[in-house]
């Protein structure tokens, strides 16, 4: 890979759609989004020759990613981690009104806007097993929590989200 | 199908969704739904340039590297090639060197000078304008 800029080309091609989820799920100003990701593919460039092959290019890839957007966040203090309660079912959503939802297009902007004020670690951990189709284990290895976290995570950000659009399915969405 | 709660209905999702086999009883149907909304991808993307982007920007900054480096080494080269020629002359005029060496003790502070003014601006034009080249096209 070292000097050929087609094959690191291709490499972005290939997994520039993992990246963008899991930093456009971390980062909430869509203006940087494109900036952190370029970050992390140079940062791919960079290490490149320290990937050992010990786990999955595109799991070490995404662990890049979910580093880099971390540290934006905290550099940048774009968020306020304690701004979330503990206890993560009693948490009220600023976005509340699914009554408008009237295609399958709408709620999944609606789950999506859910998703967004959700605590970083959920939504890292829905958008890693669901949109990137991680397993528990290998979200284990890029976020470096412990899998029963993430399950745990995993299920109540999902029970939280079913609420939600659940009085929307009563209403007998499409 | 007996009726499961949450967990069981998570578990039995992620392991029989893709069977499509009959949903359990309960709040199956509204997990169901959800798991199909998580698995859309959202309408935004990247440029469909990026990886173009990327790459250039990864060229400019190895030619960046490269640039400085033999910057560097050409200093190196420069220093010592200066360093043997008046080793030479002062084993051939020593009167000569000696006098070669006070006119640059005597005017030290403006080779010096020099010298941290073209590093800075060799330092400037790769941090301030080519490294700026690339951001944001």
């Amino acid at each position: 890979m070292n000097g050929d800029m087609r094959a690191f080309e291709l490499l972005v091609k290939q997994y520039e759609r993992l990246v963008y989820f899991v930093v456009n799920r971390l980062v909430r100003e869509p203006d940087d989004v494109e900036d952190i990701c370029q970050e992390v593919f140079i940062k791919v460039h960079k290490s490149l020759f320290r990937f050992s092959f010990q786990s999955k290019l595109s799991t070490w890839i995404a662990q890049i990613a979910y580093f880099t957007g971390i540290n934006y966040i905290k550099k940048y203090k774009k968020e306020i981690l304690s701004d979330y309660p503990d206890d993560i079912e009693n948490y009220h959503f600023t976005n509340d009104n699914p009554e408008q939802l009237l295609t399958k297009k709408d709620a999944a902007n609606y789950v999506e806007q859910l998703i967004l004020q959700l605590p970083e670690k959920y939504r890292t951990v829905i958008t890693l097993f669901h949109l990137n189709e991680f397993s528990c284990e290998e979200i284990s290895e890029i976020t470096g929590m412990p899998e029963g976290t993430i399950k745990s995570y995993l299920f109540r950000a999902r029970k939280l989200l079913k609420e939600k659009i659940e009085a929307h399915l009563k209403g007998e969405l499409i | 199908m007996k009726k499961m709660n949450d967990e069981e209905i998570q578990k039995w999702l992620e392991e029989n969704r893709q069977q499509n086999t009959e949903l359990p009883e309960g709040d199956a149907k509204a997990y169901d739904f959800l798991f199909n909304l998580l698995e859309t991808e959202p309408d935004n993307g990247l440029p469909y340039d990026f990886a173009a982007k990327v790459t250039r920007k990864v060229q400019a900054e190895q030619k960046r590297n490269s640039e400085l480096r033999s910057y560097l080494i050409s200093m190196a080269v420069v220093t010592v090639i200066i360093a043997c020629i008046y080793g030479l002359l002062s084993m051939v005029k020593n009167q000569q060197s000696i006098g070669i060496l006070s006119v640059i003790i005597e005017y030290k502070w403006a080779l010096i000078l020099s010298i941290f003014s073209l590093l800075t601006i060799q330092y400037l034009d790769t941090t301030l304008i080519k490294s700026n080249i690339f951001k944001r096209h």
